[in-house]
């Protein structure tokens, strides 16, 4: 069979400073007078040689920071702009979700909308017709189908928008996780839907997400993307794990991340330098799992000789929530440094925590009653980022996962 | 096209005469007309009554303004849209064209009313069968405007100073197309105007068939055809070349 998507050499440049070029500029240039315009220094190259080829019904995972040309890959497979260089294959209709509301027009209403909008992104009226009533119900907006959309709320306007995106049927699914939308609640709706239309067989998808537990649960293959080029195409859970390892402040187990500039609070007296995390397992990747074990290494840096009353790793909800802190001070030993550098290797035996993406935060303190700043020694609000993985890894239970804590759990029904 | 119908409903939305501006537009324009430029100015209509004669020149004049404004604005007015979905991009310009011909069907009709007013008053009763042939010249209208509007589009992609420019291109072509001005009126050394300028050619054919006014010659009609076609495929494609990459530049 043949592939769905194939890709071969495929760049992409943009010229950062396409204003000055003027229509006479531009006429030298084709009669090959003068300098052609945008010079090599204003050039960006979003993608740079990228090839790929993706077999029909294969779900793969597309990651890389803010600026990798995750967007470029996207806009391009999805025929909005076309590549500087490099061909496309791609077999079958695609459908992109790469934003909500592509052809909304405020002036008309819901019902109008639903038609333009789908017709842009490609259904016809029957299919439209067909699904009429699954759009409107998913979008919970029954009461207000004929009023123009200019007089929603933006609630209402997203998830009406979300719903027409989601509901086209397409061979190829072409989506950015982003665009999950709406109150939470209906959050949860919308990533649900895009991972029932996700692991509904047989379609091929490209995925660009920013949470490596849906990458790790729905892709079987992983695309990493770094500047434009590709860093690493394979086996979602070692692409995913190298790509946590290196990428910005995560830290890993070969990666030794460096606090000496991060914000503070503290006197100073001993310093947090560097730190690194991992399950402290050797027979695994180092990746930390739910219900696994932690290892935190720690690089500080003293004046002096010095106990310390407390010093504890703490990790916490992104959302700021205080979740685990681990205190020396609760274990009723000082911890002795000497002057100079020290390493402090802090172990958890279990981290009960679902995976996700959480933050850790580094504390040294004098106990002297309050913690007044006099008593701090070292306070590093956010050190680094830690991804908590499943364990197990692509293992086929695709449930999404709620909440931070695990718990064992079991039911039964009463007769 | 639904694209077609969002024209349609949204041009007037929340306006409170709605869609009698469709109306209230041309009779205001050609009265003016009639007023300062046949009135003041004393340019003679070849014994038309001006009101009559400026009315029947804006039904095209202002299908042509309005389409080619929106058209050469495609990029610049669509940008959003085009940078979230892809679909044919030509669906929009061509939905205008075609959204726009409601008012020029209406304009038309007002036109027509109007002489028949003329006629049953006694006022102008000089009037010629070939009034039917009035929708084929349409045709050429239609390829007209959305040639030269595509053309537009496309440098518009790149440069944005055209977008600016088009109220004054709009502003010269109003005089270049003898919209207010019979032909025969014009000074010699300004008779070739209609080998160049297919509007004013269709214009001027307009008058000649429902007015019986002079009218152009019939190689210049074929002329100006020729260059509508020519226009209209040269825009059409320099629109597909430059939709490729117009987003990254929007």
């Amino acid at each position: 069979m043949n592939p769905a998507i194939e890709i071969k050499n495929l760049s992409k440049r943009y010229d950062l400073h396409p204003r000055p070029t003027s229509l006479r500029e531009n006429i030298g240039a084709w009669l090959g007078r003068g300098e052609a315009s945008g010079a090599q220094g204003t050039q960006y190259w979003a993608l740079r040689d990228v090839s790929l080829t993706i077999e029909a019904g294969e779900v793969v995972g597309l990651i890389g920071l803010n600026g990798a040309g995750k967007s470029t890959l996207l806009k391009i497979l999805s025929r909005i702009t076309d590549p500087s260089a490099g061909e496309i294959r791609i077999r079958g209709r695609v459908g992109a979700l790469l934003e909500v509301g592509a052809g909304f027009h405020g002036d008309l209403t819901g019902r109008d909308n639903i038609y333009l909008s789908g017709a842009i992104l490609g259904m016809s009226k029957a299919e439209l017709d067909r699904r009429f009533e699954e759009i409107v119900a998913f979008a919970e907006i029954e009461r207000f189908l004929d009023v123009p959309v200019k007089r929603y709320s933006s609630g209402m306007f997203v998830r009406l928008a979300f719903a027409v995106a989601v509901h086209l049927d397409p061979d190829i699914l072409i989506l950015d996780e982003v665009l999950s939308v709406g109150d939470s609640r209906f959050q949860r709706k919308s990533l649900s839907k895009i991972e029932s239309l996700v692991t509904k067989g047989g379609r091929t998808v490209l995925l660009v997400s920013h949470n490596m537990d849906t990458v790790n649960r729905l892709c079987s293959r992983c695309l990493w993307l770094e500047s434009g080029s590709v860093k690493a195409l394979g086996g979602t859970r070692e692409v995913v794990a190298s790509y946590l390892t290196s990428a910005g402040d995560f830290a890993g187990s070969s990666n030794r991340i460096d606090v000496t500039a991060a914000p503070r609070t503290g006197n100073g007296k001993a310093r947090f330098l560097g730190v690194s995390i991992d399950s402290g397992d050797r027979s695994s990747s180092g990746q930390i799992c739910t219900d696994g074990p932690a290892r935190c290494m720690l690089d500080i840096e003293a004046e002096n000789d010095i106990d310390v009353d407390s010093l504890a790793v703490v990790i916490n909800s992104l959302s700021g929530l205080k979740l685990v802190n681990a205190d020396t001070a609760l274990l009723g030993n000082a911890c002795r440094l000497r002057a100079g550098r020290n390493r402090v290797i802090v172990t958890i035996d279990q981290l009960h925590l679902l995976p996700g993406t959480y933050g850790l935060e580094l504390w040294m303190g004098q106990r002297s009653g309050d913690y007044l700043a006099g008593d701090i020694l070292d306070h590093v609000h956010h050190a680094c980022r830690v991804e908590v993985l499943r364990p197990g890894g692509h293992d086929g239970s695709v449930l999404p996962t709620e909440g931070l804590i695990p718990c064992v759990y079991d039911f039964e029904v009463e007769t | 096209m639904l694209l077609v119908r969002r024209d349609l409903v949204t041009k007037y939305a929340q306006t409170m005469l709605g869609p009698l501006w469709f109306v209230i537009q041309p009779i205001v324009m050609a009265i003016v007309l009639s007023v300062a430029i046949n009135g003041g100015a004393g340019v003679t209509t070849e014994g038309v009554p001006p009101f009559l004669f400026n009315l029947c020149s804006l039904a095209p004049w202002f299908y042509f303004s309005q389409t080619f404004g929106s058209v050469g604005a495609t990029f610049v007015n669509n940008a959003d849209l085009f940078q979230k979905v892809y679909f044919p991009r030509s669906s929009v310009p061509l939905a205008v064209g075609l959204s726009n011909l409601v008012a020029l069907a209406i304009q038309t009709s007002l036109f027509l009313i109007v002489l028949v007013a003329y006629h049953v008053s006694g006022v102008w009763t000089s009037h010629s069968w070939r009034i039917v042939l009035i929708p084929v010249l349409f045709i050429e209208l239609v390829v007209f405007t959305l040639g030269a509007g595509l053309c537009v589009a496309s440098l518009a992609a790149r440069y944005r100073d055209l977008v600016h420019a088009m109220q004054y291109l709009l502003l010269i072509a109003m005089f270049a197309s003898l919209v207010f001005v019979p032909l025969s009126n014009l000074p010699t050394h300004l008779r070739w105007l209609p080998w160049f300028n297919p509007l004013a050619v269709i214009i001027e054919s307009m008058r000649s068939l429902a007015l019986n006014t002079s009218g152009v010659t019939a190689i210049q009609s074929v002329v100006s055809v020729a260059i509508s076609g020519g226009l209209f495929l040269v825009g059409l494609l320099a629109f597909e070349r430059a939709s490729r990459t117009a987003v990254d530049l929007a």
